[in-house]
């Protein structure tokens, strides 16, 4: 087996894809990456995709003309055109120069499988090669002057996905000590793909492919470019991109933007990959959205926010009673698209997935992306053998298997540092919580499989990753860059603070912020305040905006209707605060967390709660400052305090399945219905404790073993 | 130095701009600005009031009109469910003469009113609205220039940017007052109480309509009690 990672795009050309693949794999000595139906060339008579292209220390860059059939055409031509255009992209790198001369070398080969004899109608200096020529051919091939830092570089050339992440504006600053400076060069640094997420962008998978990853590990930035590349490749296909909230509609569309005019020197067709809210109304192309196309045609009938949560039984629980409406009524759904790809599909229900499924044509492109921690609706995702359904003989419709480019997980995370990470993962699992009393594990929630942990970038430490075994869990420096947390002191990145009241809590905040933006040269959009319940979001912020603006600091609230989808307006310098689904896929230098004592209740919903300190915690890429009052406050405090102590390591007991199943139970969210019950038999509770104190009802009014009863289970 | 008037004006607008913050009803806005435009001639204007020309073309698609003003922040402030105000006051020598005072509702989400708990709670889907709704600006507007008995009341009120509607008004309009009108008549709630914890009236402007023009249909500007 030699060592070349193949990265496979699409090409049209399967059969000769699959054949050089195989002749490669079996090359000794040869490593390095092979990219497939990329990358794409940009030129005056239109975009080219090459069909394979390798990467390799040894050899240099090796261009792939595939051919499948015999008839061979004019290969000498398109081997010097294919040549020609990537040695011009490539010049555009200055790094890869030297005075005039490209330093990587470029080969170019005609692949042909079908032909015989490929030896005795080689040209001069344009080879033709099989199966079993191939590895004469390569040979022929050697990179002079090759290193690991050139060989890198030309890797990420030919990658080329680096620009896009760029900063959207510049910012001024003169300390090179100040808070902006750090930013600017922690931007500058990120600015970067990583190799995983490329290969993610480019691997093309004919059926369903998910994508997981943890908050800030680029899922957002790998579908968008995913969609541009697929439009790229397939300039008719009809593609969707969906998602959630319209605050990330902006960032979908200057992605793809820039994606298509790097590969492919075009802006993107809109009317071809489209970027749709989940839901959609009537109202023209702005505003239209998969559910409402899917109605429109089917002829079924569409439910809009209202009344969708009268028909539905609650705002909660609406879109899916909608779509779930809309599947069962149309019994043959058109198939309307040839990909859909779904951002934060954590938060819909299997109902919306399976509708995206219904209306794609075989075979069946369907794109999702999901963070579980980040999941604030109270229902995780159930495995997509779950989702799709069955088959009339009983199979799934859709098994992941154990392919690794039909389920990515992205480890590696960019946006948050070590540090604020762990403390995500910390807190939103209650690692370090205190057991409340009878219960022998303080966890709140943990994942079902125990080897997630390494997939998400972490690295045992001490212990055994087992259900039922103390475990010690750490970040890698692989997996949580060093860079991203050297720029201050441990001490700087998390805060936690309490305050003895909410004014208290709101006129520190004043202060911090006015310093940032008066003495730390953070830019206004640097900021976000997050008040993690978004029902009282509004009316919890208010007092600290009004006391900010009338000091004389723009600020704004991050509303249903955020103007084009801008969460921040760059031209206009305002503090943004938000409650946390307006916060979602938005990222900023300094996050404040504001009344955090309310992530932590006891009982239902504490799980829902907690992913909401989670999402809002890793929403930052530099620093947070968790701030809250009160009881809840000091426990929180404490169990950030553990996590200091322990290193910014996870150390708990992993539960076994029985102890995973009742958090399970205590903290799942519950349904309105349910709330109400258990509201009501709280009131009862609270009633007889009522006429216990007044004496309404004396303890000896009960029966003897009644009140045993009662004595030994409140006792528990 | 501005005139005691603007800055009793300014200072009205502002703490009433505080306040709708602090009660989550604004979620954005800009500072109003008093400046000098003349000798002896002041107004007091918003930052990107620039644009406000957008807001009064004759055939602009209100949908289109509503997008540019907000787009361009062309605003006072911006309300829970998108409604735009606008308010801009000029003086010259040391007494009003003019007042512009529009709101502009969102073409496309639904009212404030209609569904109440879902804006006060941040519903994730809100902006789902199938019905169009039929969305019309109204403005107030003093102009003792452009003032002809019956014909263009000094203060009149415009419905709908109807051409040709102004309905006499007794006298000009403080932000209190207009700000009241806005919130009383398209965003109080039996549940929801905003007006009655609006700051109190800082100021009263004399009357303004004619012996012919109070003949009519008018709208009466309460005097209010001074605190």
């Amino acid at each position: 087996m030699s060592n070349v990672h193949f990265i496979r795009g699409d090409n049209a050309k399967p059969v000769a894809t699959q054949l050089l693949r195989e002749a490669l794999s079996k090359l000794k000595d040869i490593s390095g990456e092979c990219f497939f139906g990329y990358p794409l060339i940009a030129t005056s008579e239109g975009k080219y995709a090459i069909d394979a292209t390798l990467v390799s220390p040894e050899k240099g860059v090796v261009i792939f003309d595939l051919v499948e059939g015999s008839e061979l055409g004019d290969y000498a031509a398109r081997q010097d055109d294919l040549a020609n255009k990537l040695e011009a992209k490539l010049r555009m790198h200055k790094e890869l120069v030297k005075g005039r001369q490209l330093l990587p070398p470029i080969q170019a080969v005609t692949f042909a499988p079908a032909i015989n004899n490929p030896q005795a109608i080689t040209q001069n200096e344009y080879p033709v090669a099989n199966v079993d020529s191939l590895a004469t051919v390569l040979s022929g091939f050697q990179w002079q002057g090759a290193s690991e830092a050139l060989y890198q570089r030309t890797l990420s050339a030919i990658e080329s996905l680096s620009s896009i992440r760029k900063g959207l504006s510049k910012r001024d600053t003169h300390r090179p000590d100040s808070r902006g400076a750090i930013l600017k060069r922690l931007e500058d640094s990120i600015a970067t793909l990583d190799r995983r997420q490329s290969r993610a962008v480019i691997e093309t998978v004919d059926g369903v492919q998910r994508i997981r990853g943890l908050a800030g590990s680029g899922k957002t930035i790998v579908l968008a470019l995913k969609a541009a590349y697929l439009h790229t490749q397939h300039p008719d296909w009809r593609i969707a991109v969906t998602f959630n909230t319209r605050s990330l509609k902006g960032q979908f569309r200057r992605f793809i933007t820039a994606f298509c005019l790097e590969q492919s020197g075009e802006e993107p067709d809109w009317t071809k990959v489209r970027v749709v809210n989940a839901w959609g109304a009537p109202g023209g192309e702005d505003r239209d959205g998969i559910y409402y196309e899917f109605c429109r045609a089917t002829g079924q009938e569409f439910y809009d926010f209202r009344t969708a949560s009268i028909r539905f039984q609650g705002s909660d629980c609406a879109f899916d009673g909608a779509c779930t409406a809309a599947l069962q009524a149309a019994s043959d759904p058109p198939e309307l698209y040839d990909a859909i790809l779904v951002d934060e599909a954590q938060d819909f229900a299997p109902s919306f997935l399976r509708l995206c499924y219904a209306i794609l044509k075989p075979p069946k492109r369907l794109v999702y992306a999901y963070d579980e921690l980040q999941n604030l609706s109270g229902a995780s995702l159930p495995p997509p053998e779950d989702i799709f359904g069955k088959d009339a003989q009983g199979r799934p419709l859709v098994s992941l298997g154990e392919d690794p480019c039909r389920d990515v997980i992205l480890q590696k995370c960019y946006r948050n540092s070590r540090p604020i990470l762990v403390t995500a993962h910390a807190l939103g699992f209650g690692i370090y919580r205190e057991p409340p009393k009878g219960s022998e594990t303080g966890l709140v929630q943990m994942f079902d499989h125990p080897a997630l942990w390494e997939e998400i970038g972490y690295r045992l430490r001490e212990g055994r990753l087992e259900k039922g075994q103390r475990v010690v869990l750490e970040r890698t420096d692989e997996t949580s860059p060093r860079f991203l947390e050297d720029h201050s002191l441990i001490d700087d990145i998390v805060i936690f603070k309490i305050f003895n009241s909410e004014a208290e809590q709101n006129a520190w905040l004043v202060e911090q912020i006015k310093k940032n933006v008066q003495e730390d040269e953070l830019r206004y959009d640097d900021i976000i305040v997050i008040h993690p319940d978004p029902r009282t979001a509004r009316e919890r912020l208010g007092p600290i905006r009004a006391a900010l603006y009338e000091q004389g600091i723009q600020n704004h609230l991050a509303g249903v209707d955020t103007e084009a989808d801008v969460f921040f307006k760059t031209e206009a310098p305002s503090v943004t605060f938000t409650g946390i689904y307006r916060a979602k896929g938005n990222e900023a230098g300094m996050v404040y967390v504001v009344n955090a004592q309310e992530c932590d209740v006891s009982g239902p919903g504490l799980a829902n709660v907690r992913n909401r300190l989670f999402t809002a915690i890793t929403r930052s890429k530099a620093w947070v400052r968790v701030v809250g009052h009160g009881p809840g406050m000091e426990r929180l405090l404490r169990e950030f305090q553990q996590l200091k102590q322990h290193d910014f390591r996870l150390d708990f007991t992993y539960p076994t399945d029985a102890v995973l199943n009742k958090l399970r139970i205590v903290h799942r969210d519950l349904s309105p219905q349910e709330r109400q019950r258990l509201d009501q038999k709280r009131g009862r509770a609270a009633e007889l404790l009522k006429d216990l104190e007044r004496g309404e009802l004396m303890p000896e009014d009960l029966d003897a073993d009644t009140r045993e009863r009662l004595i030994r289970l409140l006792s528990r | 130095m501005p005139p005691r008037e603007a800055r009793l004006i300014k200072e009205d607008l502002e703490r009433l701009l505080a306040s709708l913050i602090e009660r989550g009803i604004v979620d954005d806005q800009n500072f109003p600005l008093l400046r000098q435009v003349g000798r002896e001639a002041y107004e007091i204007t918003f930052e990107g009031a620039e644009h406000v020309a957008v807001g009064m073309g004759d055939d602009v698609d209100y949908d289109k009109m509503y997008h540019d003003l907000a787009g361009r922040r062309c605003f006072s402030a911006k309300l829970i469910d998108g409604g735009l105000l606008q308010l801009m006051y000029s003086f010259k020598g040391g007494h009003l003469t003019k007042h512009r005072l529009a709101y502009y509702p969102s073409p496309d989400l639904s009212p404030f009113r209609e569904d109440p708990e879902s804006y006060l709670h941040d519903a994730l889907f809100l902006d789902i609205v199938s019905r169009r709704i039929v969305p019309f600006p109204l403005r107030f507007d003093f102009d003792e220039s452009a003032a002809r008995d019956v014909h263009h009341p000094r203060c009149h009120l415009t419905l709908g940017d109807a051409k040709g509607c102004r309905i006499p008004v007794s006298a000009p309009l403080t932000p209190r007052w207009f700000i009241e009108f806005v919130l009383r008549h398209f965003y109080q709630t039996p549940q929801l109480d905003l007006v009655s914890a609006l700051p109190a009236h800082k100021h009263n402007f004399a009357a303004t309509i004619t012996a012919n023009e109070s003949k009519l249909i008018h709208v009466v500007v309460p005097q209010a009690a001074i605190t």
